[in-house]
């Protein structure tokens, strides 16, 4: 325990370590902007070590702990397969609309082939609570990997890659603050301008004319369907002539190991 | 000393590892038993390099840097008002 002295003279002192603070904050954005690549590939390099013993720790843990209690594994069985009916219902949705527009295209574009290339990723670091939104894959330009790639979980988007280094990449989610997409909604293929409201949230400001209902589906505006997720809820006032269509991802990001990366078209 | 260098071995991977409020709590832990904590530096230039984008939409790309920065100097002149501290 330290005490602090009556008269004691640490003013100059800590005038020397406050300006000492400022010079090493400087130097360290300094490294960040003039040397990213340098910064990001030895942190990896470190951090890819840690974060497979956590994984190896935590897959442990949960085998050990799952034999003591035969409550919490009644408890997990059941949260799986709410999650796997969670996933199979939104599938049999994009499934349903995969119907209808395949049957609506098929007289259009008769023998065009979409090419897609799909890249399976392994999530090394998810958000977690951090005010980045981001997502670090394991892939990156050894993988064919570009900025301005789509993130998958399934058929609907998560994000965005922005940043691509040797043997890793980093994405944004679609859902960040502030990160505006433009999408199709529903039925109607109205297009409008979904803003992210952070962890899997969006928002669309659109007329009240438009004839949205819960449950809907959000799209992207592309050949191949891509969802963005299912309307939640749909916000009117009187006095108001906008509404305001509130929808999420279907997919929980914080429980997803593996995503697939989707050459830009 | 010994004290010192096991909670920086636990900051360390704790910034790896946990969510970065949770790194950035057990820094101040840090800033107020020791002198001169310059590890919490470390802890947010390693979040800022590892989830931070350069072309963040709505944050600054080394945001953590500066909180840590910001933290470091609040503690000063805050020990400076404190009667005692750890």
């Amino acid at each position: 325990m330290n005490y602090l002295l009556k008269n004691s003279h640490r003013g100059k002192k800590t005038s020397r370590q406050a300006l000492l603070a400022c010079a090493v904050i400087i130097i360290l954005i300094l490294l960040y902007f003039f040397a990213p690549n340098l910064v990001n590939n030895a942190l990896f390099a470190v951090a890819k070590p840690i974060w497979n013993a956590q994984d190896y720790v935590v897959e442990k843990y949960e085998k050990i702990y799952a034999l003591f209690s035969e409550k919490q594994k009644l408890a997990k069985l059941n949260a799986n397969l709410a999650r796997e009916l969670a996933e199979a219902t939104t599938a049999l949705q994009s499934a349903e609309v995969y119907k209808r527009e395949n049957e609506n295209l098929k007289s259009l574009l008769l023998g065009r082939d979409s090419g897609e290339k799909r890249i399976l990723a392994n999530i090394m670091a998810k958000p977690n609570h951090s005010l980045y939104d981001t997502l670090l894959l394991d892939v990156g330009t050894q993988n064919d990997i570009a900025i301005g790639d789509k993130v998958l979980a399934g058929d609907f988007v998560l994000g965005t890659i922005r940043e691509v280094y040797g043997n890793h990449s980093k994405a944004t989610l679609l859902s960040s603050h502030g990160e505006i997409s433009r999408v199709l909604i529903g039925e109607t293929n109205i297009s409008a301008e979904a803003i992210g409201r952070g962890a899997g949230n969006f928002i669309i400001k659109a007329p009240k004319e438009v004839a949205v209902t819960q449950g809907d589906i959000i799209r992207l505006p592309n050949l191949n369907p891509k969802f963005f997720g299912t309307v939640q809820d749909v916000e009117q006032t009187v006095t108001s002539t906008f509404q305001l269509i509130l929808f999420r991802l279907p997919v929980n990001i914080n429980n997803l190991r593996w995503v697939e990366i989707v050459k830009n078209e | 000393m010994r004290r010192r260098i096991l909670l920086d071995i636990i900051l360390i991977l704790g910034s790896f590892i946990a969510p970065p409020w949770l790194a950035l709590l057990i820094s101040l832990v840090g800033l107020f038993s020791f002198e001169n904590f310059y590890e919490i530096f470390a802890v947010g230039f390693i979040i800022d390099g590892l989830y931070g984008i350069g072309t963040s939409t709505l944050f600054i790309p080394t945001l953590y840097t500066v909180i840590s920065g910001c933290m470091f100097i609040a503690v000063i002149f805050l020990r400076k008002h404190l009667r005692f501290y750890l």
